[in-house]
């Protein structure tokens, strides 16, 4: 029911309709709102700008996934995420054509901050050595780069394979504190 | 006579590109400066990102793979790679590209540094699973290495060697040769 949607969620489903036929950098605010109705005054009350909303978006769904998957295997939660990307292909192609830098920034860094967390999690520690924490950062800008690479072509890989690669790219020190222990048919030289 | 040629240009090239953005250097430009015919520029050259990506291969990345191709040291493969580009540290940093919109020349850095990481890896045969992987890896080194001359080299190069070595994959850990 419209009359329950909340405000966020309204303005949320407007740029996600919007992202289909548009890049991120031609959906201005004005856009948003037209197409769903909210005042300008009910946006800033819920978000900074375009960017402020694209991390709700990015950092909400990879939570809620991260949450209802957390204690499967890697495999399951890395299979989840590229689904999640794929159903919202449109979103991400839109926003992997932009051509500022800041989007990039953006999800880079909401998804360094929930892997972060995810590993956090795992291991039970309070903090990331630095040391540590740098390797994931290189690790992360890898994945993302994959999953926008693969957004653009999904016919290049299909959704499990994805997953295995998202899965055997990670670091020693990552596996580690995740506990990853890698059952014998998946093998990388087995795919 | 070619080469003394071609170096023009290139140092033309870098001259300019060490000022300006090359997406804002025309090949008039390059031409201007280097004091060589359109014709001249064609004959060597697809176009700016291939005279870029030349340069590249020539100064930082042969030195450093005729390097490891002798003594299987990859940290001091990577620290020449690092000290090479921090020479050159105005240009490189307006030539690196952080991000997702393609630009010809990371691409094609891409390419290179991806089999240059598989043959450290001492893989032979590269599936398309283990270079995927590696792809992941190489990525993730790319945007480190684009932070960093961006950001003016301020890390230490060993400290950057380090984090590359360290985000190898696990999987590929056990063809690391490492002493």
């Amino acid at each position: 029911m419209i009359k329950n949607r909340s405000t966020r969620e309204l303005l949320v489903e407007s740029f996600i309709e919007l992202s289909a036929r548009n890049s991120f950098d031609k959906i201005s605010v004005t856009d948003i709102i037209n197409n769903c109705g909210v005042s300008r005054k009910s946006f800033y009350n819920t978000f900074l700008d375009k960017y402020d909303l694209v991390e709700y978006i990015h950092a909400k769904s990879l939570e809620d996934l991260q949450n209802q998957y957390i204690n499967e295997s890697p495999f399951f939660m890395a299979q989840n995420m590229v689904e999640y990307y794929r159903d919202h292909i449109a979103v991400y192609r839109s926003l992997s054509r932009s051509k500022h830098e800041s989007i990039f920034q953006t999800i880079y860094r909401t998804s360094y901050n929930l892997t972060i967390k995810f590993i956090l999690h795992k291991s039970g520690l309070k903090e990331l050595p630095k040391d540590e924490a740098e390797v994931i950062s290189l690790h992360v800008h890898g994945i993302v780069t994959k999953m926008m690479e693969w957004i653009n072509n999904p016919q290049s890989a299909d959704v499990k394979d994805i997953a295995r690669y998202i899965v055997f790219s990670e670091p020693v020190c990552m596996q580690k504190r995740i506990g990853l222990k890698m059952p014998p048919e998946y093998s990388i030289h087995q795919i | 006579m070619t080469r003394d040629t071609k170096e023009r240009i290139a140092v033309a090239f870098k001259a300019q590109a060490s000022e300006k953005c090359i997406d804002k250097i025309t090949t008039d430009d390059i031409i201007c400066s280097a004091q060589v015919s359109r014709q001249t520029f064609y004959k060597h050259f697809a176009d700016k990102y291939e005279l870029a990506f030349l340069i590249y291969r020539q100064e930082v990345y042969a030195p450093a793979n005729d390097y490891f191709r002798e003594s299987g040291d990859f940290a001091g493969m990577l620290q020449m790679v690092l000290e090479a580009l921090s020479r050159d540290g105005a240009y490189y940093s307006n030539l690196f590209r952080r991000g997702y919109v393609p630009n010809p020349f990371m691409t094609k850095l891409h390419e290179l540094c991806l089999s240059s990481m598989a043959a450290s890896v001492g893989i032979r045969n590269l599936t398309p699973s283990l270079k995927a992987v590696i792809d992941v890896w190489t990525s993730g080194t790319d945007a480190l290495l684009a932070e960093w001359i961006t950001g003016g080299a301020r890390e230490k190069t060993q400290q950057i060697v380090d984090i590359i070595e360290r985000s190898i994959p696990a999987e590929l850990k056990e063809h690391f040769v490492k002493d």
